[in-house]
């Protein structure tokens, strides 16, 4: 068994899929975790990440499909999962009845922590996320960003080998935040598997070695975020500065075959345009519009971050939803 | 990963949720207060009849204070430790589920049971404490006033063992209704309930329903210092042998019995409600069990009194009649309504129980498309009920019907002329409108059946009620009555009850004419149900399917 646990991919979701009666929360998501990964799942408000999460939290039985953590199936092996396992949710609760090193002592005894190991596991930990000082306060007196820190300390006690944590940097301060990012780097480094979901896009991507998006219930890219990046690597933006407006320049920027979805930023005086061309192409853009006369100031490629990616994903989901809602 | 070891379920010293409710119920700044409170109390009730017993001279020494003292001690240990220990139970459990706390408790890997062992001896660890206040001064009057130590223990085995199960039906109340105050104020309005109003059940035929309380094993342990007599006016009945079918019982054994039978069950739901926060209160197969021993306990006790007289004999001392004004047989026809409708009660709520929503009855078809069947497991809870409710109707059928047989064929009865078919006629009026409210149930989800529940079940006896109160409208309102499903096993047995005494009145008419009314109107409405039933499971067998072919 500890031969598995050890070969085993740290998550491995097969066919999964999350129903709410008529409507389908995950459909048939398919994923492998590598162990020592910190995979950001993201996607907008829906998307179904929630629903993954709890899946694989164990605390939402699937429609259908396999879920196993390091080789241990969660349906057949759930209390032997659950040892393995550190789930942080969206705005993590706190007892209000509690102090703080309490609240970690309840955790820490009921995964099974010898009392001499609790008291330095509850001071790493606390140390961890910079709550020390606070070690004696009612957890109900802490501020919001110190809950979320304090949950964190809690999901980490035991060192689990998966760390489910959905939206951990809600409520937290800059400082906080990147205390955060190193602490989860820290522990993917000993081997950690985590699982983060967020919105603030940024900082996945300062954080995780791959990325999962997902849109209405799917999985529509996953692997490294360079691997993802790749995906739609075709897809980039030119962005042209000119110090003053000048008509002839959007024309000639827009007429050229290779460049679409033309804006104008009036404020920025800004010229921005998908662009399906290479690098000699764009030299040739840029030459045309000096010799015409046009006063550039910035000319400028800008590839395509998971920010945009996402956006274009929804709006290219919200568009397919409706074309296939008008033929029905 | 850190060494870890297994939280066993009877280390319960050991068991976090436990600890963790010491630390938090027992902070210095809410016992105190609490204890000094619980102090007073008992110092003053000590003293009281300490004084008394000095002024009363010989007839009335402090031995017989003593005695007394221990009453009202008793009495404040039960209000501790059951009325506020099961509220605290109860809200206690709502908060941890409306914070969030119990999903982070649900993912730690303790056993179900020992998390409910840590939240039923945790959640009332301050009633606890302060229960043991009292502790010392209930020694020193059981001491002071003779009572030996085995009539206490037994006394004190029944209390703890009631204490716990209405702990469980506080944690069962709390992880229902997700409020904390209702929770609380429900489970206690529960006990209240089962202290001041059931008991008098136990003389219309529920005579088990006493035995969840502590009273019969008081009755029974006290019975030795105090005068037969007298305690036979306090507590009619209750210090003697319970039967249970061809059993003899003790009052404190036969507590003890069905208590700890009702505990397992407790068990067993929250058990399931760990595992699975969605799943059922009870599986389809466990509630034939549940059903099966709710039906044991109510037929246990009253078949063989009945067959030895004794029901109609207990019945009157309870009700404190005089034998001129006792009528056996009128007791006898009120009993069998009774019982009527108490299986179907519980059939309705079983039902309740068990029926799988839309949203579960899909899933499990969807389940089986990924397998390739079209089928769903027959145990799933995910299942139709249709089946498991047939056996349960069949099972409540042939209870009350038993019951009923064994009326007919008692002292009181004897003369008394009822048709052979009567078991048919009162199975048509239990199983009929529960079978209708099964498939409206399945098909249209629980807020359109209660809604038709309270405008076809309620209204119709409520505008009985008022158009037979206007004394010109007799007819009408008794077709209307006859309209409520658990109003039907009364027009079942009334219709008997008319008939043998052949009476041949016009009212007699009426409710006969009102009952066949009522069965046709339903044995028509069966069929429209059934097959929109079946339709309601084709389109979501065909929704499945769909789904797994996109």
């Amino acid at each position: 068994m500890s031969e598995t646990l050890a070969t085993a991919p740290a998550v491995q979701i097969r066919d999964l899929r999350v129903d709410y009666g008529d409507q389908v929360a995950v459909d048939g998501i398919s994923l492998e975790i590598p162990p020592g990964e910190i995979f950001g799942l993201v996607g907008p408000n829906g998307a179904g990440k929630t629903s993954t999460f709890k899946v694989l939290a164990t605390l939402m039985d699937p429609t259908y499909g396999e879920v196993s953590l390091c080789g241990l199936d969660v349906a057949e092996k759930t209390e032997r999962a659950r040892s393995l396992l550190g789930y942080m949710p969206d705005l993590a609760p706190v007892p209000t009845d509690l102090k703080v090193w309490e609240f970690l002592d309840l955790f820490a005894a009921s995964h099974g922590l010898a009392s001499r190991a609790r008291e330095s596991k509850i001071d790493d930990a606390l140390d961890h996320v910079q709550l020390s000082d606070r070690r004696e306060d009612q957890c109900k007196n802490l501020s919001r960003g110190m809950k979320q820190r304090l949950a964190l300390a809690k999901t980490m006690l035991h060192e689990p080998r998966v760390m489910l944590l959905d939206e951990p940097a809600s409520g937290m301060d800059p400082v906080s935040r990147a205390a955060l990012r190193s602490t989860l780097q820290e522990l993917a480094r000993r081997g950690t598997t985590v699982l983060v979901s967020s919105h603030i896009l940024s900082e996945l991507s300062a954080m995780c070695t791959s990325v999962g998006i997902m849109s209405k219930g799917h999985l529509v890219a996953s692997g490294t975020i360079d691997d993802v990046l790749s995906q739609f690597s075709g897809q980039k933006t030119l962005s042209i500065q000119l110090l003053a407006h000048w008509p002839q320049a959007e024309e000639i920027f827009s007429r050229h075959p290779q460049v679409h979805e033309v804006t104008y930023d009036a404020d920025s005086r800004c010229l921005r345009g998908r662009f399906e061309g290479d690098e000699k192409a764009q030299v040739a853009l840029l030459a045309e519009l000096v010799s015409e006369g046009c006063p550039v100031q910035t000319f400028s490629e800008k590839t395509r971050d998971i920010e945009s990616i996402i956006l274009d994903l929804e709006s290219l989901t919200d568009t397919k939803t409706t074309s296939a809602e008008n033929h029905g | 990963m850190a060494d870890l070891r297994p939280v066993y379920a009877w280390e319960i010293w050991a068991n976090p949720i436990l600890k963790r409710y010491c630390r938090s119920r027992l902070r210095k700044k809410h016992l105190i207060p609490w204890s000094l409170i619980v102090l007073i109390i008992t110092l003053f009730i000590v003293f009281l009849l300490f004084t008394v017993s000095q002024r009363m001279g010989e007839n009335y020494t402090w031995e017989h204070g003593a005695r007394v003292a221990l009453i009202p001690l008793v009495i404040l240990q039960m209000f501790l430790l059951m009325f506020l220990g099961t509220g605290a139970v109860a809200a206690g459990i709502a908060r941890e589920s409306i914070d969030g706390m119990i999903d982070y408790q649900r993912l730690t890997p303790m056993t179900p049971l020992a998390k409910i062992l840590g939240y039923l001896f945790g959640l009332p660890i301050r009633e606890y404490v302060l229960m043991g206040i009292t502790a010392p001064f209930a020694i020193y009057c059981a001491h002071a006033g003779g009572v030996p130590l085995e009539p206490a223990l037994k006394f004190y085995s029944v209390f703890f063992c009631s204490a716990i199960l209405y702990h469980l039906t506080g944690l069962v109340a709390g992880s229902v209704v997700k409020r904390k105050f209702l929770a609380g104020r429900t489970s206690q309005f529960f006990v209240a309930i089962l202290y001041l109003v059931l008991p008098r059940f136990a003389a219309l035929g529920f005579i088990f329903l006493v035995y969840l309380t502590v009273l019969p094993a008081w009755a029974e342990q006290a019975l030795p210092f105090v005068n037969e007599a007298r305690m036979n006016r306090i507590f009619p009945g209750l210090a003697t042998e319970v039967p249970w079918f061809g059993w003899d019982f003790s009052p404190t054994v036969f507590s003890l019995l069905i208590q700890a039978s009702l505990i397992v069950v407790f068990v067993v739901i929250l058990a399931r409600k760990w595992r699975d926060p969605e799943a059922h209160v009870l599986g389809h197969v466990f509630s034939l069990f549940v059903f099966f021993g709710y039906l044991a306990l109510l037929l246990g006790n009253a078949l063989p009194l009945i067959a030895e007289g004794d029901f109609f004999a207990g019945a009157k001392v309870m009700m404190g009649r005089a034998p001129r004004e006792f009528q056996g047989e009128s007791y006898g026809w009120t009993t069998m309504v009774l019982m009527g409708m108490a299986i179907f009660f519980a059939l309705f709520l079983v039902m309740h129980l068990i029926v799988p929503n839309r949203h579960e009855a899909l899933r499990g078809f969807r389940r089986s498309a990924k397998r390739g069947k079209r089928r769903v497991a027959w145990f799933s809870d995910d299942n139709t009920s249709l089946g498991f409710v047939l056996v349960l109707l069949a099972l409540g059928w042939f209870g009350w019907a038993l019951f009923s047989q064994s009326i007919f064929n008692s002292a009181p009865f004897r003369g008394v002329r009822v048709a052979p078919w009567q078991w048919l006629l009162q199975g048509l009026a239990l199983c009929l409108p529960l079978l209708a409210f099964q498939f409206v149930l399945e098909w249209r989800g629980w807020r359109t059946s209660l809604l038709l529940v309270l405008f076809l079940w309620v209204v119709p006896p409520l505008a009985a009620i008022i158009f037979g109160a206007s004394g010109r409208l007799e007819t009408i309102a008794i077709y209307l009555g006859c309209l409520s499903g658990p109003l039907m096993p009364l027009y079942a047995v009334g219709q008997a009850a008319m008939e043998a005494h052949g009476s041949g009145s016009n009212t007699q008419a009426k409710v006969e004419g009102a009952y066949w009314f009522a069965v046709t109107l339903y044995a028509l409405t069966l069929p429209y149900l059934f097959t929109q039933w079946r339709q309601y499971r084709a389109k979501l067998l065909a929704t499945a399917q769909e789904g797994r072919s996109e």
